[in-house]
Parts: C-alpha cells; structure tokens; sequence
C-alpha cells in the first residue's frame, strides 16, 4: 500500500498511465460469452497475469486488477460468490507478480455489484455497502497500493461503494462513474455532483470511465476541472462499441487514444488510462503520447460549499444567487401534516416537495419530529418521498440520532445535517456520522446552557464547533453555522446581536452561514414586514442560506432584491428574467406583485388549496377584515366559479375544488367572526337515504352549500328516515336534502316526505341522484330537484328569496 | 362457475377524464387541476384488485317475458326477453374492483378532500367499465370455441328488469368468491363491481 500523500504528491508531479481494458483482452484470449472475467484468476490464472505483463510492458504505471465484478452479489451471478474471496486474493497476487519490481502500482478493481439500489432497483443499501465492505476487505488484505472503483451509474451504490472503500482501507481511492451521453449517468446524475459526492466521501481522486469514446469525455471532464483541485482521472473506451460479424468491436486505434491522452492531460486531467477495447498498444501509444507533459496546476472556482441530490448540484457561493432552505415539510405548528406522519402518509410531504421547488426552494428542509411516532422510520420513509418527487438536496432536520442515520442511508446525494449544537457529546456524536456519511453539518450556537448572552460567548461556540469538526476530519466548507434568532419582541437587543454574530462567523471564521429569520418577529403585528426587513439585513451581514417559507411572495421578493444589491446576481439576470419583460406580461404575473385581494381572488378560483391559508393571513396582515374579506373578495371568487361552470368554462371538479378552498378559508375567517354576523341563510339536514351507500354526490352538495352560507348538518349515508325526520326537527331545519343512487333506494324519499310530514315538520324537501328526476320528484310531492351542486344552490336560494 | 384474476382493469384516459366531468372526448384538463388528476389516476391504478368470475346456463323462455335459468333465478322483463329470444343459454358474470377505491374514497371524503373523492370515484367506475369489457371479451372468445355466438351484455336495473333481479343472479352466480356481496337493497359491495348476463345462441 502507499499512503494518500504519496498518491497525490505524485498525481500532481506527473502524468500517471493507468492499464487498458482487462475484460476485452482477456476475451480475446479465450474467455468465453457468458463466462465470469474473475474466473480466470482461478483457473487460467498464466492469462491473467500475462495480461497484466503486457499493460507494464506498454508503460502502465497503474494496472488494475481483475476484480470489476468480484463483488460477491455480481459473483453470485456465476454462482461463485462463495469464492469471492480467493478470487480476489487470487487477482491481487497476479497483478503483484506482474508488477513485481518495476514500482507499478496495483489498484483494486471494484465495479458495480450487478443490481441497482433503490428506488431505481430493489437493492437496500446495507448489503451492498456490505458486498463491497467484504470485496475491499480482500483487496486490501491481499495488499493492494490503492483502490479504484469505476463505472458506477447509479450514485447510491456509488456512494455505498466509496464509503465501503473509504471505512476499510487507508490508502488512496480513486472514485469514477460512467456517464452514458458525457452529461448524465443513465440514471440522471451528472459529473459535479458525482464529484461534489465522492469529494465529501474523501476520495482521492475522481473521474469518468468507460461511457462512450473519448470525446464525450473530453466534454464531460472539462465542465468540472475548475470545481476541485482533486487529482481527476479518466479512461475512454476504444470509442463506442459496434458489433461486427457477430463480434463487439472498438474502432479507436491507438493513435486516436494517443490523442485524446495528450489532450487529457494538457487540459488538467491528472490520471489517464483507457476501457473497454484498449489493449496494450493502446496504453503503449498512450504513453508516447504524455511523455514530457507536465499537470497542469488547476485551480477551484470561488464556490464555498456544495451539496446535492441525484441530479443536481447547489453551489453556495459569494458571487452566485442567494440560495433557500424550504422549511415548510416540519409538523410543527401544522395539524394536518402531523396527522398523516402519525397515519404513516406523506401526501402531504409530497406535495410540500412539488410545490417548494416550484417556488424557488433550492434546497428542501426535512422534518418529522411528531411524538409518538417511530421517527428513523417515518425519516427514512419521507427522504425516500422527497427524493423521489423532486431532485433538491436535503437539509435532515432532527435531533434524533436514529432517525439521522436512517436519512442518512437513504440519502442520494450529499445533504445537510440540520443540526447538532455545542454541546461535547452531541459533537462527539454527530459529527462523525457527518464524515462517515459524507454529509455537511449544521452547527447551532447554543449548548447546554442555552444561547450565550454575548456575542463573543456565541461566536466562541461557533469555533469550537468549526474546531472540533476540523479535528475528526471534516472539512471547512462542509461546516455551516447557524447563529440563531430570538425574538425581537421579547429581547429587544437579541436580533441586533444575531446579525453581529452572523458578521463575525463570516469574517473570522469564513464558514457557511444559514439562518431561519421568522422567529425574530414574534408576537409582533405585521410579522411579514418585520421578516423581510431583518432578511435583507441578515443577508447583508453574511448570510448564504435563509431558511424561509418558500411561498412567501415578500421573502422572495427581498431575496430577489438583495441579490443584485450585493452583487450576486451578475447582470441582474435573475431578477430581469423575474420581474422584468415588459412585452412578457406572463413573467409580470408569475412575479405577482399584485395587490392581495384580487391574488387571493384566484387562489379561490383556481383551487390553490395549499397557499389558501398563507394568503389570508397577508390579506389580514395588509388590514382586511374578516367579514370584508369575506363578501368582498371570497365571496364574489366562488360567485366567478358558478358563472365559469354554468357558460362550461369550468368543470365539475373545479367547483368542488374551488368550494374546498374556499371552506379552508371560510374556517379560518370565522375564529374571527363576531358569531352574530356570520351570515346564516338557512339549515339544511343532507342525508344519503336508508338502503344506499353512495354519497359523493351528497358529499359536493353539503361542500357547496357551505360555502353559500347555508348551515349544513351532514346525516352522512345509509340514513334511517326515523333519523331525517328526528333530527330535521330538533334543528328546525328549513330544508332536506336527499340523495338516492339507485331504483331500490329512491322510493324511500317518498316514505321520508310522508314521514315530515306525518311528524309535523314542513321543511322544503330537494332531492337529486343519478335516477332521480323532476318527474318523480313531483310525484313523491318534492319542493325541488337538483341535477348538480350548482342546481341544488340555485334552486334552494330561489326557495329562501322566495320566502323572504 | 370460472374466476380469473389475470384481467385488467385499464380504462382509456379520456373516458376517465369524461367521467371526472371534464370535456369528454378531448384530453384537455385545467392546468391548475392536472397534477391532482395524474396523481389521482396513479392512486387508482394501485387501489384496484381485479377479480372475475363468470358461469353459463342453458335457460327456458316462455313469451311474452319469463326467463327461467334456475329455480332460483327466474327473470320477469319483456325488454330481456326481446334482447334473449332465440338465444339457449346465458353467461352470467361479475367482475369487481375490490374493496381499495371505495376504502380510500371514504378516506378523502373523511378528510375534506372531497374533489380527490369525486375524482377517484369516477376513475373506479372507468376502471370497472374497463374490466367488464375486458371480461366480455373474454367470455366471446371462449363462446367462439364452442360454437356459440353472444348478445351484447345486460344488466339487472337496465329497462324493465328490476335491480331487484340482482338477488337471482347471485343466488346462481356464487360471485362472493372473489369478494362481491349484494345488500338487502341489492347494491354490491365493493361499489366498484358489476353484474351481468349475456345471451348465447
């Protein structure tokens, strides 16, 4: 083994040539189709390590050995997985002999196991973390100089390859994907954020293998040489395999390769080898070709931190846009939510996921924290949610070590561990699942006895966290720090020391800063002006991430804003492309700078159930009053709705929708009504009659007539009519509503008029149902028949106006 | 009496988005409602558990309307006997859905989320539809083999024939085998099933 120093002194004083394709050489000496490559080292072990000769001959410096698929899953697949170990003890061997004397260096092989992880696949990570932990364990027993795992094209059992590699052997680990179009792994991950993950997980070296020819490599290389001064590698095919007469061929001729090497390393790839179809006269070629170049000293762009999904990579940077942290999937304060976390559902999480990113949410803030519940479990069940509906990275909000761990498992990309505080054993705990997991951590400037009093007792406590993560190993700019709001309400001088801290922390100790700003407002009237106010002030003094309601317009508006001022957005194209484009009067309109009522208006109209309570309480911030909210603006949206649905602009399932925005809304105004002047136009008992089981339709009626300001008790279905007629009675209702699906069923609305009747209650009887008509509705003597929710609120505002 | 399991119940988008009450015949959903539907028909898609079963008869038909296929299953309608004349035997058949559209209706109605309710329960009623017609065929095809050619299929509550018929045609059809059960009403549960006949001549 050599050490991870001499690895890279080395990678950086010269060209290093790796070997060529060992699985196609070996083909053309004797493997056969369907045979096991790893097999030889068993049973034609002369072949193997003549191979091997001819790489070194070439002028190989690195030779790999013959263990791509000696994992024991893809061994399996030759029914050989219970040889696993000798056939990579085997390999090592070979390659040494080979290699014996000249200083080439061995390099472990490790490829994929043969079977993708989930969600692509069935595999867990556990076993094939654990499939390649064993396959390490031999390499490095067997005494290899470094380990080089390639061709990975899913990023989870890349990760769990590179963290298997990283927890069991100490020398150097070269990490490469393959990515099918030079742009994307076929499963949608690009080369920055391969990097960004095999970076964080300590390789020491990353690169690109196999994919096509060496021109989309060139392609793919080139886009990440300025975002790490990591040694980079790569190994092209011999160009993109063709089949001919029955046999898989590799046009590129060594004087191509010999090329495309000279090309790599003039460009600042420091590690250079070749795939699939290079045979030893390629490398030789090869290595003609980089005689005398020298590497080039790259250098990184300015970006301070990344984190990642599958498929997307956030830069946290100076000179680039402000980024957000969604905070809106967390339960607390938010029944619903917790409701279906406690249910075991994430519709809603979902959902969050969707709507966050559209709004601009750039990273996504995630939170299960409800009592009661198995949190690792419901964590692990929410990442895998969040990350199958939206490609953001993750900010893993909890205290719960277990329930880190299990996020940390699922994990696609490299997230953010939100957070761990100044308390020693918290740190001791945390900040070693951030290295091992290849995470950034969030650090809290509080520790057992609270938020310090002073700003220098607080940014004390943000060194010792930054120190202490230095120490175990993490690095500078996977440490964030968050120094923490109060209340300004409550401690006057608080928010003033928070932007001071926040100031220091970036000055002194150049970390990453995030903050959440809301807090600061409490118990205050007009808390969105006070927000946005302290946001633009905290942006000033140093803050990159802001954790903020992504659906809120001003929050985003101050961003927005503060990004030209500080000079993040270059050009302003950001801003332009939001709010300018006179002639593009749809960006105007997704800027949304119109005034709340008429927002509020099309929420109503449009259905928006998840922004609808957000935007009543802006229009109640901006000094709307519950009843003037109400006949003003809800009001006249539902009355639009009717108007849409009756010229057939809108659809059915606009009505209803639109009625239960409406009612979330209607729920919220009334804890402000003065009970007296909540409008009652009328009781209505709604019943599903005796015999019948269907109640949608009675169910979007009762929703309608709601919202009409109708007083609706809702007998559900299957009712007894003794039950109507009781309670139609005890509520003095004005009116019955009945539903029947079926001929069975319909002739009990006869029955219950009579029995109204019978008891002496005359309220006005409207029926409807898919067999009920006018006709028989005169006939069973009926106030009324409605077709639809609509009819039904028309025909009973007729009878009230009617009466009045 | 044949139960199958392998049918599919695979209704065609616009006749899902006709029963949800948009434009019929037209793929054309409100922008601000899409994302809803796509995720109520993915949600249909892992809520149904197709079963079907299906039995044939030979029958006795006396003008002007009485169909005697069994003891217990005597049909008294002049449209059936019309729509039969001729025809020797009878398929009976049902097919259902199983109880995970109901259940998860019940759930959205329960949790004001009537619109998801509305429009699930309408992509249920496609689906049933759908695998009524993919049990139909089926039953064709195993009618050719025999010889025998069919009518279009017919429904206890189509025309003159009561719903009430429905207690005959389970009393002969043992359809509780894959889950359908009729209430005193003569309503199936799951909702999402059908009953039917289909003549053969």
């Amino acid at each position: 083994m050599i050490t991870r120093q001499e690895f890279k002194d080395r990678a950086y004083r010269e060209i290093i040539l790796l070997d060529g394709g060992m699985g196609t050489l070996l083909q053309s000496r004797g493997l056969g189709i369907g045979q096991a490559p790893e097999e030889f080292n068993l049973n034609r072990a002369e072949v193997v390590e003549q191979s091997h000769r001819d790489f070194v001959e070439a002028g190989a410096q690195v030779i790999l050995t013959n263990t791509f698929g000696g994992s024991r899953i893809k061994l399996d697949e030759y029914r050989l997985g219970n040889k696993a170990r000798e056939i990579n003890m085997n390999a090592v061997k070979l390659a040494l002999k080979a290699t014996n004397g000249t200083g080439v260096w061995v390099a472990g092989s490790i490829g994929p196991c043969g079977k993708y992880l989930k969600p692509v696949g069935k595999l867990d990570f556990a076993p094939a973390y654990h499939t390649f932990a064993e396959q390490v364990r031999y390499l490095a027993n067997a005494d290899v100089d470094l380990i080089i795992i390639e061709t990975m094209s899913d990023i989870r059992e890349a990760r769990a390859a590179m963290m298997a590699a990283r927890h069991n052997f100490d020398g150097p680990i070269i990490a490469q994907m393959t990515f099918a179009d030079g742009r994307n792994t076929i499963t949608g991950t690009d080369p920055l954020t391969a990097l960004t993950v095999f970076e964080a997980l300590e390789a020491d070296a990353v690169g690109i293998n196999c994919s096509t020819g060496p021109e989309e490599i060139y392609d793919a290389i080139k886009g990440i040489l300025t975002k790490t001064i990591l040694p980079l590698s790569v190994e092209p095919n011999a160009g993109m395999p063709r089949i001919k007469e029955g046999r898989t061929c590799f046009p590129a001729s060594p004087e191509h390769l010999a090329e495309y090497a000279r090309k790599f390393a003039e460009a600042g790839v420091n590690l250079i080898g070749a795939c699939c179809g290079a045979g030893p006269r390629h490398i030789r070629a090869m290595a003609e070709a980089i005689k005398g170049i020298k590497p080039v000293m790259r250098e990184r762009d300015c970006c301070r931190s990344r984190l990642a999904s599958r498929g997307r990579t956030i830069e946290i940077c100076d000179d680039l846009p402000v980024r957000m942290i969604g905070e809106r999937i967390n339960p607390t304060g938010r029944k619903k939510l917790r409701q279906e976390l406690k249910d075991g559902k994430f519709h809603l999480v979902r959902r969050e996921a969707i709507e966050q990113v559209k709004a601009g949410a750039d990273i996504l803030d995630v939170n299960v924290g409800v009592a009661g519940i198995d949190e690792p479990e419901t964590m692990r069940m929410a990442i895998q949610v969040v990350q199958k509906a939206v490609d953001a990275p993750i900010s893993i909000d909890s205290a719960n070590p277990d329930a880190l761990q299990a996020a940390l498992e699922e994990i696609e990309g490299k997230p953010l561990i939100n957070s761990v505080t100044a308390e020693d054993a918290k740190l001791d705990r945390v900040l070693p699942m951030a290295k091992h997991f290849g995470a950034s951590i969030l650090g809290l400037t509080l520790d057992e006895n609270g938020i310090p009093s002073t700003v220098e007792e607080r940014l004390e406590l943000a060194r010792k966290i930054v120190n202490r993560g230095l120490e175990i190993g993490l690095r500078h700019e996977d440490i964030f720090i968050d120094p923490l709001t109060l209340a300004v309400g409550a401690e006057p001088d608080k928010s003033l020391q928070s932007l001071t801290v926040l100031r220091l922390i970036k000055e002194q100790l150049g970390v990453t800063t995030v903050m959440g700003v809301s807090n600061v407002s409490f118990g205050l009237p007009n808390r969105a002006l006070i927000n946005r106010t302290f946001l633009s002030m905290a942006l000033h003094n140093g803050l990159d991430l802001p954790i903020v309601n992504p659906f809120s317009e001003s929050a985003r508006q101050t961003i927005d804003t503060a990004n030209i001022l500080l000079n993040r957005d270059k050009g302003a194209r950001v801003f332009i492309e939001a709010y300018g484009g006179v002639e593009d009067e749809r960006a105007v309109a997704e800027a949304d700078t119109r005034p709340i009522e008429e927002k509020l208006f099309d929420t109503i109209l449009y259905g928006n159930r998840e922004v609808i309570i957000q935007r009543i309480e802006e229009a109640l911030d901006a000094g709307w009053d519950a009843l003037g909210l109400n006949e003003k603006v809800l009001i006249p949206a539902l009355q639009e709705v009717g108007k849409r649905y009756n010229s057939r602009e809108f659809f059915l399932p606009q009505v209803i929708l639109a009625a239960e925005t409406m009612q979330d809304a209607f729920r919220r105004l009334k804890e402000l009504f003065p009970t007296t002047e909540a409008e009652n136009r009328g009781t209505i008992v709604l019943a599903t009659v005796k015999g019948d089981v269907h109640d949608i339709g009675k169910n979007i009626v009762s929703t309608v007539l709601q919202n009409y300001g109708y007083k609706v008790i809702d007998l559900g279905k299957n009712v007894d009519t003794k039950d109507i007629v009781k309670i139609a009675k005890e509520t003095k209702a004005d009116f019955v509503g009945l539903s029947a699906l079926m001929t069975t069923t319909m002739v009990e609305m006869g029955r219950i008029i009579h029995d109204l009747n019978e008891a002496g209650v005359n309220p006005a009887v409207i029926v409807g149902g898919a067999v009920v008509n006018k006709s028989f509705a005169d006939e069973i003597g009926a106030d009324g028949y409605g077709k639809d929710a609509m009819d039904a609120v028309r025909i009973i505002d007729l009878l009230v106006d009617g009466k009045a | 009496m044949t139960i199958i399991d392998n049918l599919k119940a695979e209704p065609r988008l616009n006749q899902v988005y006709g029963r949800m009450g948009f434009k019929p015949g037209r793929h054309e959903i409100p922008e601000s409602m899409q994302e809803m539907v796509d995720e109520v028909i993915e949600l249909g898609k892992k809520l149904v558990a197709p079963a079907a079963c299906y039995t044939h008869l030979s029958i006795m038909t006396k003008a002007p309307s009485r169909i005697e296929v069994a003891d217990a299953f005597v049909i008294e309608s002049e449209k059936v006997f019309k729509w039969i004349e001729g025809c020797a035997g009878i398929y009976l058949a049902a097919i259902t859905l199983g109880p995970g559209i109901d259940g998860k209706v019940a759930e959205f109605s329960g949790s004001r989320d009537v619109t998801r309710a509305f429009l699930l329960n309408a992509y249920g009623a496609e689906a049933a539809e759908a695998l009524m017609v993919e049990l139909n065929n089926h039953i064709i095809m195993e009618a050719e083999t025999k010889g025998w050619t069919t009518t279009k299929r017919y429904s206890p509550g189509y025309g003159d024939w009561s719903i009430d018929g429905q207690r005959g045609l389970f009393a002969v059809l043992n359809a509780s085998e894959i889950g359908i059960r009729l209430t005193d009403t003569c309503i199936m549960i799951p909702e999402k099933s059908i009953s039917a006949i289909i003549g053969t001549k």
